[in-house]
């Protein structure tokens, strides 16, 4: 017991390491840690709602239905933006200067733009939580500005909390671009246009029309052109839902002045338009893109090569689905008959089709990376990089299926869609990614800590690939059973799937705590402090001499 | 005849299969990952036959859809059709309305709508205030048809009903807390 209250206090090694950290090491270990904690809040809500949707009639009572839609709706922004954004900005706050060999720039900025996020997720996970302010992420109008169901001040502290976070995101973008682009301090001066081409994709496209004698040589690493590829959409998405947040306000700051706005005068079908195409570069862009470039960077870290297998094509890869995932929103209006019916058949149908071959082949080509280089040892890494691209395996081909106008029809709004699509790619396909991300860099960002326990993060693996998994699983037979993903049955008409949904659901919470003690064994709560206080070394130092 | 649930319970097989298949994959990579071996690289010409593979596969899907699901023809040529019958609704407040002569009844109305099984029908739902779904479920639950129900537009939809029996009307769509109750059942009847 003594050594255990020793390991939690001090963690896994008693060297004073972390109190050697970088400033930049610091950063990316804050991020992790804010993000451990948001993905908490996201899996015990989650298993809330799975308690209530396995047993609504017995605990409606304790969590009555304004309450669960509140949950609902903070449950996605919280796991989208509170655990992942969060890890996915430290990770690339390190590595793109790690990648390029040259310090971060702004790095206050990047500072400013953690606690924002931080603030920003506290806020309107908070603001709804008490408000019971329910619109949920899709945001329909004019729902958000129904005062009838919502009270205007919950609103207007959720979105200023979104708004936070836009601003985070937008910081971000301009961090990783005058990154990859400036010239640091007593540099030679770096060619920052033709750094900024080849980040965006115009060396790897013109590689593939040139002969072998004549290709030019990438003057950046093939992730970090997937970092700024995924920074771009990050960028127009945030655009947007600062703007629809900014439209928002303005109802709900009027209403609460006494204005009350016609809701009319914003036409519901252009604002879903726009809205979903805002929306949809978070799941068919930046996801898609900066999973595929952590990917590679998992398949060189792993393997040791330079290059991943078909390098041009992959930069290639990376390039169109840039310009797929701006044309692809119409598959979420499939069922909207208003939606006109050649955006359904380019946008929705065949546009989205793409999605498979541009995913399908970053699996392709991560899996043969890591093939050409066998034998590989079985370490936690490898485990969960695996398990990220099974789970894409899975659910881009689920998501595949849901945008076509025929099946469309049945699946909308189904258990389906956020069952086998969302869930399994979100929790198998990119959290297991990032937890491959995490496991990997962890000795990297401690100055060499080892984690407390190999078997626990067995246990965090199987765990979490089952419960994943089969979560989704019963989530989508239930959805071709008829069961909506938006809607309470009290007569106990899913009950069986949705308890085996339930248990499948523990498992991803026993996963999160296997993952959430290992951590906290490893670094220890005093380690913790000393990652939140200020580094004595210099900002522009990447790693420790 | 093709219905929805002959589709979802495909869809059930199919999937399964394939993620059954997926995962069997993945389980014999994971093992031979980490053993050694003296066979060459992989080639290219692997790589560009998965690629056409998934090509066909993403058009191959679209292709069998529009040629076996019937409702995805009424989709297509819904300008063109002349429906044997209309059904004009309107929704407010949390609330079915049927219109006939332009007389609004709210809904659950006494008896179901009557249609005939092969009866081409265009139902046309007008929300005055919320995003609303309109979805018919069979007594099992399973869905027959739905479509999102936008506000101030007329949400139209072609459809023939290729089954007997009566059908369930839910909103399909999250319009606040008090739109999870939006339920008529024994809304129609197909005799």
């Amino acid at each position: 017991m003594i050594k255990f209250i020793n390991t939690l206090i001090n963690g896994n090694e008693v060297n004073g390491r972390l109190s050697g950290l970088t400033p930049l090491q610091k950063l990316t270990l804050r991020f992790a840690v804010v993000s451990l904690l948001y993905y908490g809040f996201a899996v015990i809500e989650g298993m809330i709602m799975r308690l209530i949707l396995a047993s609504p009639n017995s605990l409606t009572e304790l969590i009555p239905e304004h309450q669960y839609f509140a949950i609902l709706t903070a449950h996605p922004l919280v796991g989208i933006f509170g655990a992942t954004y969060t890890l996915v900005f430290g990770a690339f706050y390190f590595a793109l200067p790690y990648l390029m060999k040259k310090p971060l720039w702004g790095f206050k900025a990047a500072s400013w733009s953690f606690w924002l996020i931080t603030i920003g997720v506290f806020l309107f996970w908070f603001a709804g939580f008490l408000s019971h302010y329910g619109p949920l992420y899709t945001l329909y109008w004019p729902l958000p500005a129904d005062f009838n169901q919502f009270g205007p001040w919950g609103g207007t502290f959720f979105i200023l909390g979104i708004a936070l976070v836009m601003v985070a995101s937008i910081i971000f973008v301009v961090v990783v671009f005058k990154t990859i682009a400036y010239t640091p301090k007593g540099w030679e001066k770096q060619p920052g246009g033709a750094l900024l081409a080849s980040a965006l994709g115009v060396s790897g496209l013109a590689n593939l029309f040139c002969k072998k004698e004549n290709r030019k040589s990438h003057k950046v690493p093939l992730p970090v052109a997937a970092i700024a590829r995924g920074s771009v959409d990050v960028f127009l998405n945030a655009g947007i839902i600062t703007f629809t947040g900014v439209l928002i306000l303005v109802y709900l700051v009027g209403h609460i002045l006494g204005y009350n706005l016609q809701n009319s005068w914003i036409d519901a079908l252009l604002y879903k338009n726009m809205f979903w195409w805002g929306l949809d570069l978070i799941a068919d862009g930046l996801v898609l893109i900066f999973v595929a470039g952590t990917w590679y960077l998992l398949a060189m870290l792993i393997t040791g090569v330079k290059n991943v297998y078909m390098e041009n094509v992959a930069r290639a890869l990376l390039l169109l689905e840039l310009v797929v995932s701006w044309t692809v929103w119409s598959h979420h209006l499939l069922s909207d008959q208003a939606q006109p019916l050649m955006l359904k058949l380019v946008s929705g149908q065949f546009v989205t089709a793409f999605e498979l071959i541009t995913q399908g082949l970053a699996l392709f080509i991560s899996l043969v990376t890591l093939w050409n280089a066998r034998p590989l040892k079985w370490t936690p890494e490898l485990k969960f990089f695996l398990g990220g691209l099974l789970g894409f395996a899975l659910a881009v081909a689920a998501g595949i299926i849901q945008a076509d106008m025929g099946m469309n029809r049945i699946l909308h709004n189904t258990q389906w869609i956020v069952g086998p699509h969302v869930h399994v790619a979100v929790l198998i396909g990119l959290t297991m990614t990032l937890y491959a991300v995490v496991y990997k860099l962890l000795p990297v960002l401690t100055n060499g800590l080892n984690i407390f326990s190999v078997k626990l993060t067995s246990w965090h693996f199987w765990l979490h690939l089952l419960g994943g998994i089969g979560m989704g699983a019963f989530m989508g037979m239930a959805g071709l059973k008829g069961m909506l993903r938006r809607t309470i049955y009290y007569n106990g008409e899913f009950d069986i799937f949705m308890a085996l949904a339930a248990i499948a659901g523990a498992a991803l919470l026993f996963a999160y705590l296997a993952y959430f003690f290992n951590l906290v064994l490893t670094i220890g709560i005093k380690g913790i402090i000393e990652i939140f206080k200020p580094s004595k070394l210099p900002k522009e130092q990447i790693l420790p001499e | 005849m093709v219905n929805s649930d002959v589709v979802a319970t495909g869809l059930i097989i199919a999937y399964t299969i394939y993620s059954l298949a997926a995962i069997i994959l993945f389980v014999w990579f994971a093992y031979r990952i980490t053993k050694p071996t003296q066979k060459p690289v992989v080639k290219p010409v692997l790589f560009y036959s998965f690629t056409i593979l998934l090509i066909i596969i993403g058009v191959s899907l679209h292709l069998t859809t529009m040629h076996t699901i019937p409702w995805v023809k009424l989709e297509m040529d819904a300008s063109k059709i002349t429906p044997d019958r209309e059904i004009k609704m309107e929704v407010d407040s949390f609330k079915f309305y049927l219109l006939t002569d332009s007389v609004r009844q709210e809904l659950p109305i006494n008896e179901p709508l009557k249609v005939q099984e092969g009866e081409t029908i265009l139902f046309d739902v007008y929300s005055k205030d919320l995003t609303y779904g309109f979805g018919l479920f069979r007594p099992n639950n399973t869905m027959v048809l739905q479509m999102q129900v936008l506000p101030l537009y007329h949400n139209k939809i072609v459809w023939k009903f290729t089954e007997k029996g009566t059908f369930t009307l839910r909103s399909t769509e999250y319009a606040g807390p008090k739109s999870t109750r939006m339920l008529i059942p024994n809304f129609i009847t197909v005799e």
